[in-house]
């Protein structure tokens, strides 16, 4: 049996992202734990706190202007 | 009159031999001949076509043609801001949008004289499937119609692929210039990261969307890619890199050029079709032949590229729509009201964690092409699917072998490698470094003009 979500979990972070549902498609939801968990657990390595994002900010030409 | 490439039309044009109007005459017969089976257009815009063909004429008469796309029939994916044409991004919620300005994309094709035949179909918001719970059915595939043409930009692969335009606009979040191109059996690149403007189009997510070409051959994708590229200050991600003459190279062969082929994508972390693998296979002899040297290239399993590219563009679309739905999830289709689920089950920590594992990422394939041109691998698992075929949560189904080059932004693109034996087409990527777009042109046309796959159109084209 595949883990899931509790109702009341799955009811916090869906009225966290502001969603209302339909108790089919929370249903639905429940099911992807698996599939999901599998990404994250992909993106997550041993790399340390000092370890960049790819997403960085830097000030343009335009900016300067 | 059988259907030119852009290239060669545009030497016809320039000899005053073929008539813009007579050309955008012609696709508009093919788009009334087949349409209705082809569900491309969401909106043909026949009497501005035929106008704008008249006003080429006249000025290349009197002038000269001012770039290699004027008097050439175009379209672009109905997520591409036209002033004055009506913009809905295939959903209920933007019916009644017509913008007010032009997306930089569509100016600088129309500044380049292209005829603009209408707006092309695409899944809701650039996301999702083939669904027919929108305002308009999905398009269908020219070389089956019971097939599915990838997305999001099946309008323009489907379009294209039967000469109802020379070439079009699409856009590409984790495949989706390159997956209709695969399955439409035509060529489209996803340009570097910031080489085409995003201004005026709709998102899907903001760091792996891509804007480029989609046409039969990758020489028109450069004709076509010459005119688009270039810095907007509108896009705050805009290169500011020179641009090169992306045709310089067309035709110059790959004697020398070093291909490394990321052979493990397509054969062990997802295996592909057998006529894929074939595919790939005789395309590694002809680059051979050519001249090239082939070797493998090792890189994380394709499974990582895929979560990382699936998390990032889950979580910015989520956070890109998230006003219409909190307040109108109703409003989109069934699809996208399941990507936009998505979002609230994946947290701020994930979302930076997949953007760090982007950065390793990169490195990665960075260090991985030190030495070499290009890397290859397969555009799409095998030829199209059924259209009622397709699962309901594909981003869990299978790896997506076109997300790991969103994920570095990386130039990559798709060309016809064959046929399978449902007769439908097979494909291969072919990967650049950034903004070394004239070279993974260079190659793309070798491949094109070693092999004979650009001679055959779908059966529906010649009847």
């Amino acid at each position: 049996m595949p883990p899931t979500f509790s109702d009341e979990a799955l009811d916090y972070l869906l009225a966290n992202a502001g969603l209302t549902l339909t108790d089919v498609q929370k249903q639905e939801l429940k099911t992807l734990r698996d599939g999901l968990d599998a990404m994250k657990a992909r993106v997550r390595q041993p790399r340390g706190p000092m370890a960049e994002p790819a997403h960085i900010f830097g000030f343009t030409a335009e900016d300067l202007a | 009159m059988t259907i030119p490439t852009v290239a060669e039309a545009a030497k016809l044009i320039a000899a005053k031999k073929l008539s813009p109007v007579e050309l955008t005459k012609a696709c508009l017969g093919r788009v009334h001949a087949m349409d209705d089976q082809l569900h491309a257009f969401v909106l043909l815009t026949e009497e501005r076509a035929l106008a704008e063909a008249k006003a080429a004429e006249a000025a290349i008469m009197k002038d000269g043609p001012r770039s290699p796309l004027h008097g050439i029939p175009i379209g672009l994916k109905d997520i591409v801001d036209t002033a004055g044409i009506p913009t809905t991004c295939q959903s209920k919620i933007l019916q009644d949008n017509i913008p007010t300005t032009d997306a930089t994309c569509a100016a600088k094709l129309a500044a380049a004289g292209s005829v603009l035949m209408g707006k092309l179909t695409t899944h809701e918001f650039a996301d999702g499937g083939p669904s027919f719970d929108l305002p308009k059915p999905p398009a269908r595939n020219p070389w089956h119609t019971g097939h599915f043409t990838a997305g999001s930009s099946s309008g323009t692969g489907a379009a294209v692929a039967s000469g109802m335009i020379l070439c079009g606009i699409g856009t590409d979040t984790g495949g989706s210039i390159r997956g209709p191109a695969a399955l439409c059996g035509i060529a489209g690149i996803k340009p570097t990261y910031g080489l085409v403007s995003r201004a005026g189009v709709a998102p899907a997510a903001f760091s792996l969307d891509h804007i480029g070409p989609m046409a039969w051959t990758a020489e028109d994708c450069a004709i076509m890619l010459q005119s688009l590229a270039g810095h907007d200050p509108r896009d705050p991600a805009s290169a500011s890199q020179p641009i090169p003459d992306y045709t310089g190279l067309i035709g110059a062969g790959v004697k020398g050029l070093k291909i490394g082929v990321i052979r493990h994508f397509h054969e062990t972390d997802f295996p592909v079709a057998a006529a894929t693998q074939r595919g790939i296979d005789d395309a590694m002899m002809t680059f051979r032949d050519l001249g090239a040297v082939v070797s493998d290239v090792t890189l994380s399993p394709l499974q990582d590229w895929h979560a990382c590219g699936s998390l990032i563009s889950m979580t910015e679309r989520a956070a890109a729509y998230e006003e219409w739905a909190r307040t109108r999830l109703g409003d989109f289709g069934d699809r996208v009201q399941r990507r936009l689920m998505l979002g609230a089950l994946v947290s701020g920590v994930d979302y930076v964690q997949a953007v760090r594992r982007r950065r390793e990422l990169q490195a990665e394939l960075k260090a991985a092409m030190a030495g070499l041109d290009v890397v290859i691998t397969a555009g799409a698992p095998g030829e199209a699917a059924k259209l009622d075929a397709i699962a309901r949560w594909d981003v869990f189904a299978a790896p997506n072998f076109t997300i790991p080059f969103n994920v570095t932004g990386s130039p990559a693109i798709c060309v016809c490698s064959g046929f399978g034996p449902a007769g439908l087409p097979v494909s291969l990527q072919i990967v650049g470094k950034p903004f070394q777009e004239a070279t993974v042109f260079r190659i793309a046309d070798a491949f094109e003009k070693a092999t004979d796959f650009r001679t055959k159109r779908p059966a529906m084209v010649a009847a």
